[in-house]
């Protein structure tokens, strides 16, 4: 009997414990996406360096335009400039928090507008290391939260979050972000392929404030570990609240996107 | 004075009008293309035919990208086939993006494509093919267009008015891939305007969260000709069509469900058509970076045997695999196969890749299958071909 109830109460303390973490680990989350709120629109210019296991490297050039959307996922808009091949080509994207997102291509050679499955978000977004659901916005439901614990990442205070996705195509089993505790802001995150195994690891460097409120990081490193492939994206010229409007991401006027 | 002089005194006036202003970006690609065939043509045409072609692109916006103008001029060489050598202006816009309103207005000669099947494009009807270019029709003229869409919440609308006809192209007796005795100088209309009826199209889009549908009509000079058979001769005619047309796709999991389903009326009969199937994806196939997709496709036309298509009751299966490598690496493989005939299929296959961050190189190959006369198939019998490109782009 005395036993039971030791067992009883082991089990309480481990329940209570597993939901004050999955609890912090939302409230931690809902921090950062507060403390992201109300950017409004921007548009950058994008470099991508691919680089295989030999070395060997090729350059993507990218711009990206995001619309911040009350009460949904963001919206996202990139154009690709280079390689010339497939210059002029459109990837647009809405974001959800509750739903998947939807994706679209642009090819203008074709003059094809192209939906992209939502199973095929796992894959790789131009060749590159980063999976198209890495491009897509944070967002509240696209998780399960767990805090784990407290951590010096580089000598910067840290919190490390366990975030399952709810996206039965995501291709994902867990990622863990090391979320710097004075700014909210990624600094690293692991990615879990669907068997458990670590896949890739994100660093995220060179933050820079904007509008006195919003960080973003300059430079993002892709390195998968099963591959030894890496991809950087190195961020230019960010401007924020450029005008852009809900129009400006439209399907039906993907074709005269330059 | 002939359409092609009208548009390359357009296309020159324009070019002068630009010289002086700046910023016009300029891009646009070109190509060395060989076609090896395997046998020798019915009319004993040659086994090789390279070819080169140019296709830049002038583009200027203007008033904040609310309006521009595009010109893209087309130009191929061929060594075998006259009448494959030949220009088009596959661009030539004028477009106004009124704001307020969601309106916007193209003015000039150009490309629109209706569609989402793979094995062929059954509802698309803008553009006359330029069949000269490639077998599977996917190549398009420039087609002279007042086209006004209206972008809402609930959908799109578009307008089109179509104030001038383009015949379709036909490789030359010389060429492959020929419809011997065609005579492409006296093609004949039923309209007494010839080329200059005013055809007229509309189009109802909608894309919803997981689902795109299309709706479309089109009235005026049909873009498939009938041909009269005339002092040993085939004459292309074209008649007076009407045209409705569906355009579907479902996205659902690893699941992409497509259908293209039209109507028409041709004035000597009215018939029904469809094309519908699925892609199915793996993603990361065999542990790999690769994308697989099956694709699966039945073609119906309810005329039976007697349609002017060979696609009247196939089934197309396909794969298409994205190697994912930094070379960008496509290729796709499919066979059409007629369900009547088992004699009767086409099977293609088309592979590119990335060289250099401004050259690709790209290889198409076809096999045609068709022992009966009667088969539409019949007259390719002999043009199972492997094109070679490479392709640069500036």
């Amino acid at each position: 009997m005395i036993k039971r109830g030791i067992l009883l109460g082991v089990l309480v303390f481990f329940t209570t414990l597993t939901m004050a973490n999955s609890e912090r680990g939302l409230e931690i989350a809902k921090e950062r996406k507060l403390r992201d709120k109300g950017w409004g629109d921007s548009v950058s210019s994008v470099s991508m360096l691919l680089k295989n296991a030999l070395g060997e490297t090729s350059v993507r050039e990218l711009r990206v335009r995001t619309l911040e959307i009350e009460g949904d996922g963001d919206k996202g808009l990139t154009i690709f400039d280079e390689p010339r091949d497939v210059q002029g080509t459109a990837f647009l994207t809405y974001s959800h928090t509750n739903s998947p997102d939807d994706q679209w291509l642009y090819l203008p050679r074709i003059k094809r507008v192209k939906r992209i499955a939502s199973r095929n978000k796992s894959g790789p977004f131009m060749s590159s290391e980063f999976a198209y659901e890495d491009m897509t916005s944070f967002e509240l439901g696209k998780y399960e939260f767990d805090y784990l614990k407290d951590e010096e990442l580089q000598g910067v205070e840290t919190f490390v979050i366990e975030q399952i996705p709810t996206d039965e195509y995501s291709g994902y089993a867990k990622q863990i972000v090391w979320l710097e505790k004075k700014r909210y802001q990624p600094l690293k995150t692991e990615f879990y392929d669907r068997k458990g195994a670590l896949l890739k690891t994100l660093y995220l460097e060179d933050y820079q404030q904007y509008l006195d409120q919003y960080w973003r990081a300059h430079k993002l490193t892709m390195v998968n570990h099963q591959t030894g492939k890496s991809t950087v994206l190195t961020i230019q010229d960010l401007q924020f609240r450029v005008g852009l409007n809900e129009k400006d991401f439209n399907v039906a006027t993907l074709k005269r996107v330059r | 004075m002939k359409y092609t002089n009208v548009a390359w005194l357009m296309m020159w006036t324009l070019l002068s009008a630009i010289t002086e202003a700046n910023e016009i970006e300029i891009r646009g690609r070109a190509a060395i293309e060989h076609r090896q065939f395997f046998s020798k043509g019915e009319q004993g045409q040659e086994l090789y035919q390279p070819s080169v072609f140019v296709e830049p692109e002038f583009y200027k916006s203007f008033l904040d990208n609310q309006a521009s103008v595009t010109l893209i001029p087309f130009l191929r060489l061929d060594a075998l086939d006259n009448e494959r050598t030949h220009g088009d202006i596959r661009e030539f816009m004028a477009r106004y993006y009124y704001e307020t309103g969601d309106l916007e207005v193209r003015f000039g000669i150009g490309k629109v494509f209706w569609g989402v099947t793979e094995s062929q494009h059954l509802v698309d009807i803008v553009n006359q093919t330029d069949a000269v270019e490639a077998v599977d029709g996917e190549d398009k003229l420039g087609q002279p267009m007042l086209h006004v869409s209206w972008y809402r919440e609930w959908g799109t609308l578009d307008a089109f008015l179509l104030p001038y006809f383009r015949e379709r192209t036909f490789a030359g007796e010389d060429g492959r891939l020929t419809m011997p005795g065609v005579d492409t100088s006296a093609a004949r209309f039923e309209s007494s305007e010839d080329n200059r009826h005013l055809d007229a199209a509309f189009r109802y889009s909608v894309r919803m969260s997981s689902w795109d549908a299309g709706l479309s009509y089109f009235q005026g000079t049909g873009r498939d000709p009938d041909f009269i058979y005339e002092g040993g001769r085939l004459v292309p005619y074209y008649r007076q069509i009407k045209q409705a047309g569906l355009d579907f796709q479902w996205l659902y999991g690893d699941w992409s469900w497509v259908a293209e389903a039209l109507w028409r009326d041709t004035g000597s009969e009215e018939y029904a058509a469809l094309t519908a199937g699925f892609e199915y994806s793996y993603v990361g196939v065999a542990d790999s970076n690769m994308d697989l997709g099956l694709l699966m496709e039945f073609l119906r036309d309810s005329r039976g045997q007697a349609a002017t298509t060979a696609w009247q009751q196939d089934l197309f299966v396909g794969a298409r695999l994205a190697v994912n490598d930094q070379e960008g690496t496509e290729i796709l493989f499919g066979v059409t196969q007629d369900l009547k005939n088992s004699d009767s299929r086409a099977v293609k296959i088309e592979a590119s890749s990335r060289i250099t961050n401004a050259w690709t190189w790209r290889i198409n190959g076809w096999l045609f299958d068709g022992h009966d006369p009667q088969d539409p198939l019949h007259i390719l019998h002999k043009d199972d071909y492997v094109e070679v490109g490479l392709e640069y782009y500036y």
